[in-house]
C-alpha cells in the first residue's frame, strides 16, 4: 500500500528529496520555481507537500508532554556530578592511547617472529602434486567441492509490507545515486 | 542551574551562552569544565526528546543522555570538528540507544501505562498522553533509517546533510527516507481518523 500501489512518474520520483526541501521552504531558485510549475499540474506531489508540511507539525504537538524545568535541573546536576567524577578529556585521550601500547607492542613482535621464522620442513606431503596445480588453485578446489548453503524448501513469500520496504529501500539507495549526479 | 560545576561562581562570563560550540568544546578541552556545562544546557532538551522517541521512556532516556553528555566529555580530545558537536554528540547517544536495544531485543514502544507514568507536574490531559503514546508507537513501528531520520529531524533539530553524515548515507537518501517516512504516518494518521 505504501510506496509501491499506483504508478509514480519518473519526474515525481525525481522530485521526491526536493519536495522536502520545498516544504521546509529552504529550496532556492530557480529551483523552487520549477517545483511550483511541476505542483500545478501533479495532485499527487501536491499532497506530498502539504503532508510534509502538516505532519512534522502533528507530531511535534502530539508526542509526550515535555519534561518541566525540575526535571532538566535534575539531569544537569547529575551530569555535573558525573563529569566532575570523570577524568579530563585530554587525560582520558592520553589513556585511551596508553590503553593500545602493550597489544601495538605484542603485534609487532608477533609480526616480527613470523618473519623471521624458517619452516624445518614443507608442510605438504612429499607426494603432493606440488608443481601440477598453481598456487591458489587447491584452496578453489576445496571450497568448490564444499557444500553450499542449505536453502529451505519452504521459502515463504513476501508479504506486501515487506515488498513496500524493499521498494523504499531502492528508493532510498536511488537518492543516494541521485546526490552523485549519477541519475 | 550551572551551579555546581567547578569554577562557574569565579569565572562567570555573561557571554558565554552567546559562544559558539566549537569555541566552547576549546575551553572545556582547555580544563574549564564549566563551558561543558553550557554545551549541556544547551542540547540536553533536543538530546533527551530524540532518545525518548529513540527508546520509548522517558526514564531510560534520562540515563542514554546523561551517558552521552559524561561519554562526550571524556571523548572530547576525539571529536575532530569534521562534523558539528551537535551531530558529534548525537552520533555518541545513538550508538548507546543501539546498544539498549541490542540488550533488551524489542522495539522500542510505548504501553500507554508507561505513558501514563511519564505525566509531568504540567498535568497534560489524559487525552494529550494516550495520543502521545500513539504517535510514538506509529514511530517506533516504521523501519530503522526512516524512523532515525524522521527522529533526527524532528526532535533532533539535525540539517539533512548532518543526519546523512550521521547515518552514513547521502543528504538525498535522508531526504527520500523522511519523505517515506512522513507518507507512512499520513496514511496511519488517515486511517485512525
Amino acid at each position: 500500500m505504501i510506496g509501491i500501489g499506483k504508478p509514480v512518474r519518473v519526474r515525481c520520483f525525481l522530485l521526491r528529496p526536493t519536495l522536502v526541501s520545498f516544504a521546509d521552504g529552504t529550496l532556492p531558485e530557480p529551483a523552487r520555481s520549477d517545483v511550483e510549475r511541476h505542483l500545478a499540474g501533479c495532485s499527487g506531489c501536491t499532497d506530498d507537500v502539504v503532508a510534509l508540511r502538516e505532519v512534522p507539525a502533528l507530531l511535534r504537538r502530539r508526542t509526550a508532554p515535555a519534561p518541566d524545568e525540575r526535571f532538566w535541573a535534575r539531569q544537569r546536576e547529575s551530569i555535573a556530578r558525573a563529569v566532575q567524577a570523570a577524568p579530563a578529556p585530554r587525560a582520558a585521550a592520553r589513556g585511551v592511547e596508553l590503553r593500545w601500547l602493550v597489544p601495538a607492542a605484542a603485534a609487532a613482535a608477533l609480526l616480527l617472529v613470523v618473519r623471521l621464522w624458517r619452516p624445518t620442513e614443507s608442510v605438504v606431503p612429499a607426494t603432493a602434486p606440488v608443481t601440477a596445480v598453481p598456487a591458489g588453485e587447491e584452496t578453489m578446489v576445496t571450497a568448490m567441492n564444499e557444500p553450499g548453503p542449505v536453502v529451505p524448501e519452504d521459502v515463504p513469500t513476501l508479504d506486501e509490507t515487506t515488498i513496500a520496504n524493499l521498494g523504499e529501500s531502492l528508493d532510498e539507495e536511488i537518492g543516494g545515486l541521485s546526490d552523485a549526479g549519477l541519475i | 542551574m550551572l551551579d555546581s560545576w567547578p569554577g562557574r561562581a569565579q569565572t562567570a562570563q555573561p557571554d558565554r551562552k552567546d559562544r559558539d560550540d566549537l569555541d566552547l568544546v576549546q575551553g572545556t578541552l582547555s580544563g574549564r569544565r564549566e563551558d561543558f556545562a553550557v554545551l549541556v544546557e544547551r542540547h540536553q532538551r533536543s538530546l533527551q526528546r530524540f532518545v525518548e522517541q529513540q527508546v520509548g521512556d522517558r526514564a531510560a532516556a534520562d540515563e542514554i543522555v546523561q551517558m552521552t553528555f559524561v561519554q562526550g566529555y571524556t571523548r572530547l580530545a576525539s571529536f575532530r570538528a569534521q562534523a558539528s558537536f551537535k551531530t558529534w554528540l548525537y552520533s555518541v547517544a545513538m550508538n548507546l540507544c543501539r546498544d539498549r536495544a541490542r540488550s533488551e531485543k524489542r522495539r522500542a514502544t510505548v504501553p500507554v501505562e508507561d505513558a501514563l507514568e511519564m505525566v509531568p507536574s504540567t498535568q497534560p490531559t489524559l487525552e494529550e498522553v494516550v495520543v502521545g503514546a500513539t504517535v510514538q508507537r506509529r514511530v517506533a513501528a516504521l523501519p530503522d533509517r526512516q524512523r532515525s531520520v524522521l527522529s533526527l529531524r524532528i526532535w533532533g533539530d539535525l540539517s539533512f546533510r548532518d543526519i546523512g553524515s550521521l547515518l552514513g548515507i547521502s543528504e538525498n537518501s535522508a531526504k527520500v527516507s523522511y519523505h517515506h517516512a512522513i507518507r507512512r504516518l499520513k496514511h496511519w494518521l488517515v486511517e485512525a481518523h
